[in-house]
């Protein structure tokens, strides 16, 4: 196990409290309250925390330590530390495809269940912010030094080809055939050892998620996390935040029990972009605006498999070990990827001896995803009981690129030998390569449509004026003072690729001026 | 190990609901696999459930429900598919899951998945080296 894990399991023993194991209520105060433990929130707490002020952090799930949760079953891992067990949806609107959005809900957050792969945000990307959300201050020079600082504090390395699994030097051999070699990946790791479950934290500790590269300097620094906490509001007075009221979620099952009161002179809400929304929605902040929990962007990802004569054992090497801009120009990002048996076998087609004779394939599968920079369309809203109902409407340009996803895909894997690929439609049959030419891609139905998405982002994003954003450009809300939110969800634009490096570096941002700001009386 | 938690919150008729599905999503020639494994699935899906959340519940309860209802009737049968052979049950699925209703075959199937494919015989059956993480049984 990796030494920095286990520091970090130490120090958390000190500084993490269960709050929901003892029943009744529980009142706090403090400088800085930070609801959420993921990539924004722990880096805040750190900032702040290293900086002498007092930090409480909320955190909605409970705390597994890294030896524990690397020896979980993925399912087991589903049940606890994944949020809804990973039977989070964002349900399609007309031409659109159900989306399963995957979250963590555990101290470290989604950032725990990462492949780890770390993109800074392209320029291109950034203009955009700068150009259409009047974000003049997000220059690529700007942001160099955040992107700097979380890169060297999670240990950004690059993956080399000797560590690509076989399922990706398959996909490779592919891609290099139709002229455009895959890229080597950028991933917070040290000492992977190619067990191909990243998202399902990692047995070694190789993956240097948050709550083992920020949290530990935020509890080094005397910053306390309550676990089994759940925020409702914001509580405020003649225009400020003042702290923050919830539930302590009580008991096995962890049901909301005694009442939660934190009271702090500044407040930074870090719970993804599903919750943060939820939160400021109750708090009755963005009202002007109409923008919070809106402008939700996912980048719907698609698994293209390919069933090959030869063993693979896809499971072997780094998960996410390379990546291809090839179609860039349709704004699509190509990433590498894996599955647990149990998930690939439930992508699978067929039922009784079809599903047995496909399941036997998995040793012989490659798999690969390509992800949309997709132009956005979800909605957030309050749902019945503690979750969001989330809908999202893929905008008809995005949809025209799939066909193309998937052919380049199919073509790739069968110019590196495949026998036959399995595209992301549901209930359509392996295809051969004779096969694809004559399929119908452009009149599949949104709903047929298999996708994932790990990325929600924009539902409070940053803006230049109150009426086009939720959030200023530092992160604080335009109508209400010392409210600030450090998360995916202020993110102002799709990015088009994986966003906890994005995150990192913004919500670093945000807490090195609130460092330099005094707090308030 | 995380220990199981106590549970109440999953009915009998579920359970057997699920056993309908699931002997029929693993079967093979020889029929449906053994019973034992299908009683680890049941015993996992227990206590997954319960601690799942009340939304998680709801969908795949939901999509149980659609499923024992609506696949007998693509093999022109009565529900509940628990009635149903094994054989036929194979067919009425198959039909389920290449039709407008596939979404609830699916989110059945997959969860059913997720966990036979955990058990240490099936691994060993498929050639997958689960290396790093633990392939006990749930006490």
């Amino acid at each position: 196990m990796n030494p920095r894990v286990l520091e970090a399991e130490a120090l958390a023993k000190q500084q993490v409290r269960d709050a929901g194991a003892t029943p009744g209520d529980l009142a706090l105060s403090c400088d800085v309250v930070v609801v959420g433990s993921g990539a924004g929130g722990a880096v805040v707490a750190a900032t702040l925390a290293e900086a002498g002020q007092r930090v409480i952090v909320l955190e909605e799930g409970g705390y597994f330590p890294q030896s524990e949760a690397g020896a979980m079953r993925p399912s087991q891992q589903l049940r606890h530390l994944w949020r809804d067990a990973g039977m989070t949806f964002a349900i399609g609107v007309g031409d659109s495809p159900v989306i399963n959005v995957m979250m963590g809900k555990c101290v470290g957050g989604s950032s725990a269940l990462t492949g780890g792969v770390c993109f800074r945000t392209p320029d291109h990307v950034l203009q955009t912010w700068q150009r259409e959300r009047g974000l003049s201050d997000f220059t690529p020079g700007h942001l160099e030094p955040y992107f700097e600082a979380v890169e060297k504090r999670v240990h950004v390395e690059t993956v080399t080809p000797d560590r690509w699994s076989s399922s990706t030097l398959a996909f490779a051999r592919g891609t290099a055939k139709l002229g455009h070699p895959l890229k080597p990946m950028r991933r917070n790791t040290e000492g992977c050892q190619g067990y191909s479950r990243c998202n399902f934290t990692c047995p070694v500790g190789a993956k240097l998620s948050v709550d083992v590269s920020f949290l530990p300097s935020a509890f080094r620094a005397g910053a306390e996390l309550y676990a089994h906490c759940m925020v409702d509001r914001v509580t405020h007075r003649d225009g400020r935040a003042t702290g923050v009221v919830g539930r302590v979620l009580n008991g096995p099952r962890h049901a909301p029990g005694g009442r939660l009161e934190v009271k702090a002179r500044r407040v930074v809400i870090a719970a993804g972009a599903y919750h943060t929304p939820l939160i400021l929605q109750a708090s009755g902040v963005g009202r002007a605006s109409e923008q919070v929990g809106r402008n939700m962007t996912l980048h719907p990802g698609f698994r293209v498999m390919a069933r090959f004569e030869e063993r693979l054992d896809g499971w072997r090497g780094a998960l996410q070990g390379a990546w291809s801009d090839a179609l860039e120009h349709e704004r699509i990002t190509m990433t590498a990827l894996f599955l647990p048996p149990g998930v690939l076998a439930a992508t699978l087609p067929g039922i009784g001896r079809a599903h047995r004779l496909n399941a036997e394939l998995i040793p012989y599968l490659g798999v690969f995803g390509g992800m949309l920079h997709d132009e956005g369309g979800g909605t957030v809203r309050r749902g019945p009981g503690r979750e969001p109902l989330v809908t999202y409407r893929m905008d008809p340009r995005d949809k025209a690129a799939l066909p193309t996803l998937m052919r380049w895909m199919a073509k790739a894997w069968f110019a590196a030998g495949a026998k036959e690929v399995i595209l992301p439609v549901l209930g359509m049959a392996p295809v051969t390569a004779d096969q694809l030419d004559t399929l119908d891609l452009e009149h599949v139905p949104g709903q047929m449509l298999e996708s994932s998405s790990q990325h929600p982002l924009g539902t409070c994003r940053m803006a230049h004026s109150a009426e086009a954003g939720v959030l200023d450009s530092d992160g604080q809300a335009w109508d209400l003072q010392e409210l600030f939110v450090a998360d995916g969800s202020i993110v102002p634009t799709s990015l088009g690729v994986n966003p906890q490096l994005t995150i990192m570096a913004l919500a670093l941002r945000i807490a090195e001026r609130l460092r330099e700001r005094p707090l308030p009386e | 190990m995380v220990p199981r938690v106590p549970n109440a919150l999953v009915p009998p008729s579920t359970l057997a609901a699920l056993r309908a599905v699931a002997e029929a999503v693993f079967s093979d020639e020889q029929g449906p696999p053994p019973a034992a494994r299908i009683d680890w699935v049941l015993v996992e899906f227990e206590d997954f459930l319960t601690l799942a959340g009340s939304r998680a519940r709801l969908v795949l309860r939901a999509a149980l429900f659609a499923v024992t209802v609506l696949a007998p009737l693509f093999v022109f049968s009565l529900p509940p598919l628990r009635h149903l052979s094994v054989a036929k049950r194979v067919l009425a699925l198959e039909r389920m899951e290449a039709s407008f209703a596939s979404a609830a075959v699916l989110a059945v199937k997959a969860f059913l998945c997720v966990l036979y494919y955990e058990h240490p015989d099936v691994q060993r059956e498929v050639g997958y080296v689960g290396r790093g993480h633990d392939t006990r049984v749930t006490p």
